[in-house]
């Protein structure tokens, strides 16, 4: 049990390591950081900084898997508070993201479509809706 | 395609009989418009970086959509986060804030000469459509508020459709201030969190200079001056960041992380004697691991016989 524990945190320790260069740890090292001032509560104390560390790299990983390239996901991820972190691992697919305007006519014309293949409407005249 | 634009206007109409809005604030200026404000047609899915780039430009920050990309753009997703919107000024020594969710805020700032980044709902309520814009203008006369979005340099929304739109995102807005200006509506939080990513992105000169900011608008928020402190300590003027420390310590005298700093910096002095005090006054009102590993710290420092001043644990009721 113990053991299997400490090589947990070794492999986790070892996989933090080699993806942070350049987190800004150390000199924090003993010091509250100004966020856990703000947060005005001790959850983010409380918990592992490891596992908060380990919550970046999924988001890190996530965002690598939406198309971001890999050498700036870990600057972007380095710009986020452990709020924004969690609410981005939790999904990035169930946020919202602000960026269509040229799909909005094509996803309208797409539900008014389907909705007049099922029959609710008869907008267009070339799709015949059964009876 | 013409029956689909019909379907939209029919929608838009569906609006209109609203009333007009009243501002909260009888002196708001009734019309008013940043004409100068820069536009930036979107490409594509890109109304993200563009909109970012229309209020860093007005900051005097040459950002294009283009070079915002990397920074702010999901392709997959072909959009951009509110998250990473907000923090992405800070990578020009600015400040992404995030407004009080309301149209009197909005309205605010544009009249003080800030353009407003907003994220709109365009789907009507049937596909969830996101869009970043930004207001620059308005006329409480002609019940109009008037956007850079997407193509259109000037967009013009009728106040009631516009906050139709606006509603879906929970009345999401952000301006970009320089750190030595507040917003005239921000409230301290999010002016802070703002100044928080300079500090995570260890511009702490930038960082500083927003908290100072927040001390002299919020004198009594103890995170600005815990803020304050912070990025003293770091650019190694521990005297400053004592001092800022118990500035905070005055406003609330339980705040133990200020303590556990506050006694890291004394110990950083070498002040031994007045570290221990500090810490020990923390730990007697708070279990916590930190209090006690900054502790372990001080006591292995060797005793100096050097006076710092005196610290007096206030005892608090139960």
């Amino acid at each position: 049990m113990l053991r299997s524990n400490f090589l947990k945190r070794m492999v986790a320790i070892f996989v933090t390591i080699s993806f942070l260069g350049g987190y800004s740890l150390p000199a924090w090292s003993g010091m509250a950081t100004t966020e856990q001032m703000l947060s005005e509560q001790f959850r983010s104390l409380d918990r592992d900084s490891l596992v908060s560390m380990l919550d970046r790299q999924d988001v890190r990983r996530q965002l690598i898997e939406h198309g971001v390239d890999p050498a700036y996901a870990q600057q972007r991820i380095a710009a986020l508070d452990d709020e924004q972190i969690q609410a981005l691992q939790a999904g990035i697919d169930e946020l919202p993201a602000g960026g269509s305007v040229v799909g909005i006519l094509v996803a309208v014309l797409l539900v008014l479509v389907i909705l007049d293949i099922v029959g609710v409407t008869n907008i267009f005249s070339f799709i015949h809706s059964p009876k | 395609m013409l029956l689909l634009g019909i379907f939209l206007l029919l929608a838009a109409c569906a609006h209109r009989q609203e009333s007009r809005f009243v501002p909260a604030d009888p002196s708001l200026a009734p019309v008013h418009e940043l004409v100068a404000t820069p536009f930036f047609p979107q490409r594509q899915y890109q109304c993200g970086p563009a909109s970012l780039a229309t209020l860093l430009t007005s900051q005097g920050v040459a950002a294009s959509p283009d070079s915002l990309l990397a920074l702010v753009y999901i392709p997959d997703k072909q959009g951009s986060l509110q998250a990473e919107m907000l923090v992405a000024p800070a990578r020009f020594g600015l400040l992404g804030v995030r407004l009080p969710p309301d149209l009197d805020s909005l309205l605010s700032e544009v009249s003080a000469g800030r353009p407003v980044l907003v994220l709109q709902d365009l789907g009507r309520g049937i596909v969830p459509l996101w869009h970043y814009a930004v207001a620059i203008g308005y006329s409480l006369e002609k019940d109009e508020i008037y956007l850079r979005s997407g193509v259109e340099r000037r967009r013009v929304y009728r106040l009631s459709v516009f906050l139709e739109s606006w509603r879906r995102s929970d009345y999401w807005a952000m301006v970009v201030v320089p750190p030595d200006q507040v917003p005239v509506t921000a409230r301290p939080q999010a002016f802070l969190k703002a100044a928080g990513v300079l500090e995570r992105l260890s511009r702490y000169s930038d960082a500083q200079v927003a908290y100072l900011t927040a001390t002299q608008r919020w004198p009594d928020s103890v995170p600005a001056w815990g803020g304050m402190g912070n990025t003293a300590f770091v650019l190694g003027d521990y005297a400053a960041a004592g001092e800022a420390y118990r500035r905070a310590l005055d406003v609330d005298p339980d705040a133990v992380l200020l303590m556990n700093n506050l006694a890291m910096s004394l110990h950083r002095r070498g002040c031994r004697q007045t570290a221990l005090a500090v810490i020990d006054c923390a730990r007697s009102r708070r279990d916590l691991p930190l209090l006690q590993q900054t502790r372990d710290e001080i006591a292995a420092a060797p005793d100096e016989l050097k006076s710092c001043g005196d610290f007096s644990c206030r005892v608090t009721a139960p």
